[in-house]
């Protein structure tokens, strides 16, 4: 695919899709294609998808192979690894669900993106109903790369104790269940934990990094620090642009006061 | 001619997602149904959709409404075909 604008605003105007349909053969590499004709270095996005018929620990971590099926799979996830493509599947997602039952789940549809794709690639999952297929659609999902702050942190030092303990006082859990069953049980522990849960963290301090200086504020909804940090933080890189603006005017006018040359001053101050 | 891609390249809109579907329908056209029947469950409809084993008919390969199908130009039957979506363009 090709854009002139860039994909997504990214430099890059070509994305390739390759899909990819390994057969079983009885001649080395006992796959339909190889390897090298599979990935290739591009300096574009490139994502390779597809059934390739292969098992290999980075995708499936519990499975047990044999020697020979490492050494096949092998030499794909080392030509995928060595340009380098990075493997997108979630590791121990299966996505061939077989009839029978003799045969367990395994993970024989890979996702590879090159370095230029990485930053775009969001997700790899396998959100869509069975098909009647004893594979499971794969969804790779794209999104321009985005800034992403981290989430607040509980600031456990500031804990506000004595308010935590009045609401303990009077938390109170629903009735359990009268005949429980595990999912209703499990379900009224859920509910109870999570309240519980949020009783105390409602009442700690959140730790976020400021986006502009970063410093590490600590703030709560009721306190007044949130109220006047914005206004501080303004209040702060003004004066230091005062302060920068005056002490450039005071080096370039003793500087140049000698050669009484205005134009010179103003070159310098504007500079 | 303003094209997926380019009507997102200002910084300032809200990007959307590019959703891309891979499944292997061992030829079959239920299976190739099925699938693209349930991209309505996507939270955005996907727009390239790789298919192993695709179904054809009459030796033409089964096509969908709203897509364009590529195959590879084979002697035989292709093993694999790409389905875009026309909002692409």
């Amino acid at each position: 695919m090709f854009s002139p604008e860039g994909l997504f605003g990214s430099p890059h105007r070509s994305l390739r899709v390759t899909s990819v349909y390994l057969l079983r053969t009885n001649h080395p590499p006992y796959r339909s294609i190889f390897p090298e004709r599979i990935f290739s270095f591009l300096s574009y996005p490139q994502l390779v998808l597809g059934d390739f018929n292969l098992h290999h620990p980075l995708g499936d971590p519990c499975l047990s192979l044999s020697e020979r099926e490492f050494i096949i799979s092998t030499s794909y996830f080392d030509a995928a690894g060595d340009l380098p493509y990075h493997l997108l599947n979630t590791p121990g997602v299966y996505t061939r669900f077989p009839f029978d039952t003799i045969s367990r789940p395994s993970v024989l549809d890979l996702a590879f993106a090159n370095t230029a794709l990485s930053s775009l690639v969001s997700s790899w999952d396998t959100p869509l109903p069975s098909t009647g297929s004893d594979h499971v659609p794969c969804v790779i999902t794209l999104r321009p790369p985005a800034i992403m702050l981290p989430p607040p942190t509980l600031h456990w030092a500031l804990l506000n104790l004595d308010a935590v303990g009045k609401a303990l006082d009077t938390f109170t859990t629903q009735p359990c269940p009268e005949r429980p069953t595990p999912n209703s049980l499990s379900r009224w522990f859920d509910i109870s934990s999570t309240r519980l849960t949020s009783l105390v963290t409602e009442s700690a301090y959140c730790s976020r990094y400021c986006t502009y200086l970063m410093l590490d504020v600590s703030y709560s909804g009721s306190s007044i620090v949130a109220l006047f940090f914005l206004p501080c933080t303004f209040l702060i890189c003004y004066s230091f642009l005062l302060g920068y603006l005056f002490l450039s005017s005071l080096i370039a006018f003793t500087t140049l006061l000698p050669f009484r040359q205005p134009y010179a001053f103003l070159l310098v101050l504007l500079d | 001619m303003e094209s997926f891609f380019t009507r997102y390249t200002d910084s300032s809109a809200v990007f959307p997602s590019f959703p891309i579907v891979q499944h292997n329908c061992f030829g079959s056209r239920d299976v190739f149904l099925s699938l693209f029947h349930s991209f309505t469950m996507l939270p955005q409809p996907s727009l390239l959709v790789a298919i192993q084993d695709p179904p054809f008919r009459r030796s033409v390969l089964l096509t969908f409404p709203g897509f364009m199908s590529f195959a590879p130009p084979t002697p035989g039957r292709p093993r694999v075909a790409i389905y875009v979506s026309r909002t692409l363009n």
